[in-house]
């Protein structure tokens, strides 16, 4: 079996997270993808951890499957051997603002010219035009102009969350619409330019939460959304769980007798879903006193018996004891020569006959420059010139 | 031009929100969508055409589709299904395993139907293992994923405001289809395609996560935005997100534009910022709450500072580069009027994305598409009358 996009070359000129993170998606789905790195330290994102020596937990996982060549894009010389390489490739990932991409000369007006197949995706923070495209862009920038943050926080006491929300949902898009234009590409025969940036995505990401205010509705803000469906609580051993309900008048009975409340049944405050939903917070209050009666485990029993949609709210330690994300074959492994094992997550779908690819680690700064570029038609001594000048 | 994927026909046999979502998003790119329904639903209901349930949402997660309604459960439906199936390109199904296999819909049985079919199954838990037949939801999957720990207080705690699962499932979700696509132009076959909510969390937290899996720290929600990341409400009570680039300057920036330059001899490197992140806050904190916030957002401009206002619904909306972006986009449906919704999430420069038509009422072109599959009037008529469709 070969995987799905075997023999597609995927340049990334891009650090960080999100257009990274797009890199590592079509790698995993068999994409040959070339990371160009400034020589003097690479990808910022590999030196954030400095216990790793820039060769963090973090990095690795967003840059497996990938081959690193040093290139400095400030020199004429590094320029050309991207340019060469853009001739034979057929993605274009970079994450430049739009005023640094043209002072560079990597327009794709530019790059279409030398080759018309190539297809360029550019991950800005706000899009190609507009006030701010020129600003710089950060996954918490783009979740504050969006909304997003504001579904996610208390608004008088605001904090972000512990997930860069924006920078991996666009990795995800980004993605999206490369396989777009390389599934057009078979029929018009021509590359094009894909657009993707951390503002409109989020925008995207948060469309079917904003929606309602957009055509007239109340605004939105976090507490709107578990509203006399979804229900946090604390067990007495101090572990929380979580419960999903349907919107079914059943699952509400079966939650009561599952939590030992069947008498909250009879209160016309919480008869009916809309009566539910006004009043869920007096409910959290009152089944936040019963959950703190007894264990956890006594709790998930009672839901799973009633047929109740629950979960532990795992930790992070707790995650990989789970009978069905080991069962799923999570965490996996993967081998560099020098660092030895790392344990990954991996591919986040499984196809059935081109399977994701879990091939090769990240790569260290550089590691494969020569190779790359003896790739492209460089001799010893042209290498050895190129690394005299610094421009690898 | 053209869209990227017209001609491309897809059959949505799913509802919630993650597995629509993806199915939406190729409807993005010019597929061709059936959202195929349960005619038992709305008579339950003793309704006609959902009239009252027809809205932004229903636009969000189903514009670019048409509606059939069909009961697949009867064996004249199960029959009109499995023409569909014969000339589709892609199905996507958001049943358990065990409800598809008593359907009779397996991989196995379609793609010897149509071995051209990408199937892609979008699933709580996966097709196999203790959990594969539960019920999954977005917040069941971020529990378990250990995403809900990252984004809530541990020891108070409380689901964020969207639906982080199901969104990033539904683009998953088109992803996989489209590589299946793209592995098809070369073998000429279709394949199948599993996609979870379980699954899809791990993927999009991994980087997170991963220093833990290698015998590092576990993540704490509050380290996220150590050294970097500081929200601070103004005087007014509107709140500010700043965050940090690696560069030194950001941060000399930030003391600069609150007048507490004094902080830089003690805080000049990054380490003593992350170990103290909260007692600046605390000390930011103090300076922001002096001035409202349209003072604040200029000053931080101009000393290079990246800022933005943490925006409600309603402010998004009036921000000048939001409007240049071209959104909110309105769609119109000839009885239901004008709905806006954001649009795509990303712009192809050839082959444009773009919402092609509103999401249709419930059953809105069951004899349309019946007709297409050589159903005359008096054969509808008989299926309608016999509840199938």
């Amino acid at each position: 079996m070969v995987t799905a996009l075997e023999g597609t070359v995927v340049v990334e000129v891009a650090g960080h997270v999100a257009a990274p993170y797009a890199g590592s998606l079509l790698g995993d789905l068999g994409c040959e993808v070339i990371k160009v790195e400034l020589p003097d330290g690479g990808d910022t994102h590999r030196g954030r951890n400095p216990k790793y020596e820039g060769y963090g937990p973090s990095f690795r996982a967003l840059n497996r499957n990938k081959k690193s060549l040093t290139l400095d894009l400030k020199k004429k010389e590094g320029r050309e051997v991207l340019l060469k390489l853009l001739d034979r490739a057929d993605v274009l990932i970079e994450n430049f603002r739009p005023a640094t991409r043209s002072r560079l000369g990597l327009d794709y007006e530019a790059l279409a010219k030398r080759n018309p197949r190539l297809i360029h995706c550019s991950i800005s923070g706000y899009g190609q035009s507009g006030p701010y495209r020129d600003k710089p862009g950060f996954d918490t920038i783009a979740q504050a102009l969006s909304g997003m943050l504001n579904l996610v926080t208390d608004r008088d006491a605001p904090k972000v969350v512990g997930v860069s929300l924006t920078d991996h949902s666009t990795g995800i898009f980004a993605t999206y619409g490369i396989m777009a234009a390389l599934l057009a590409r078979y029929r018009t025969g021509r590359g094009q330019f894909v657009d993707s940036s951390l503002l409109q995505v989020t925008l995207s990401f948060i469309e079917s939460h904003v929606v309602d205010f957009l055509n007239g509705g109340e605004s939105v803000s976090r507490d709107n959304f578990p509203r006399g469906r979804i229900y946090c609580f604390l067990a007495s051993d101090d572990l929380p769980l979580v419960i999903h309900l349907s919107g079914h008048q059943e699952a509400w009975e079966a939650f009561l007798d599952a939590a030992g409340r069947s008498d909250l049944l009879d209160n016309p405050r919480f008869a009916t879903r809309r009566d539910r939903s006004e009043h869920h917070w007096e409910i959290v209050d009152i089944l936040a006193e019963s959950f703190r009666q007894r264990p956890r485990a006594h709790w998930l029993a009672a839901l799973d018996a009633n047929r109740v949609p629950n979960a532990p709210l795992n930790s992070i330690e707790e995650v990989f004891e789970d009978p069905q994300i080991q069962h799923l074959g999570f965490p996996r492994e993967i081998e560099h020569p020098s660092y030895g094992q790392t344990r990954l997550i991996g591919s986040a779908v499984n196809l059935s006959e081109t399977p994701a690819a879990f091939l090769a680690p990240a790569p260290l700064l550089g590691e494969h420059t020569t190779e790359v570029l003896q790739g492209l038609g460089y001799d010893e001594e042209e290498i050895r010139t190129l690394r005299d000048l610094g421009a690898i | 031009m053209t869209a990227a994927l017209e001609g491309i026909k897809v059959i949505d046999l799913s509802g919630h929100v993650a597995a629509p979502y993806g199915a939406a998003l190729l409807g993005a790119l010019g597929c061709e969508i059936i959202k195929v329904e349960s005619p038992l639903l709305e008579r339950g209901a003793g309704r006609g055409p959902r009239r009252s349930g027809y809205g932004g949402r229903t636009n969000a997660l189903n514009r670019n589709k048409r509606s059939l309604t069909l009961n697949i459960d009867t064996e004249p439906g199960r029959q009109i299904f499995l023409r569909l199936v014969s000339e589709a390109d892609v199905l996507i199904d958001n049943f358990r395993p065990a409800t598809r296999l008593r359907l009779g819909l397996s991989y196995e049985t379609l793609s010897r139907e149509n071995p051209r079919l990408v199937h892609c199954s979008v699933s709580g838990f996966g097709q196999t293992g203790p959990y594969k037949d539960r019920p999954g939801f977005d917040t069941l999957a971020q529990a378990l994923s250990g995403i809900l720990s990252l984004v809530t207080d541990l020891d108070s705690p409380e689901v964020v405001g969207v639906s982080i699962v199901d969104h990033s499932t539904g683009i998953f979700a088109a992803y996989a289809v489209l590589a299946a696509l793209m592995a098809r132009e070369r073998t000429g076959r279709g394949q199948f395609v599993d996609v979870s909510l379980l699954r899809s969390s791990l993927s999009f937290v991994e980087s997170h996560i991963v220093d833990a899996i290698n015998d590092g720290p576990p993540p704490v929600r509050d380290n996220f935005a150590r050294g970097r990341i500081f929200c601070f409400v103004a005087k007014d009570g509107l709140p500010i997100a700043i965050h940090l680039s690696g560069h030194e300057k950001s941060w000399q920036g930030l003391v600069k534009s609150v007048d507490r330059e004094d902080l830089l001899p003690e805080l000049g490197d990054r380490k003593a910022r992350w170990e103290r992140h909260w007692e600046i806050q605390g000390i930011l904190q103090q300076e922001i709450a002096k001035q409202p916030r349209s003072h604040w957002l200029p000053i931080l401009e101009e000393n290079g500072v990246p800022n933005a206002p943490a925006y409600t619904p309603d402010e998004v909306f009036a921000d000048p580069h939001v409007a240049a972006m071209g959104i909110p986009v309105t769609v119109s449906h000839p009885t239901e009027g004008d709905s806006r919704i954001v649009g795509s999430p990303v712009q192809l420069s050839d082959t444009p994305t773009a919402v092609h038509r509103p999401a249709p009422l419930t059953g809105e072109h069951t004899s349309e598409i019946l007709a297409t599959l050589g159903y005359g009037p008096d054969d509808i008529e008989e299926l309608r009358a016999q509840h199938v469709i």
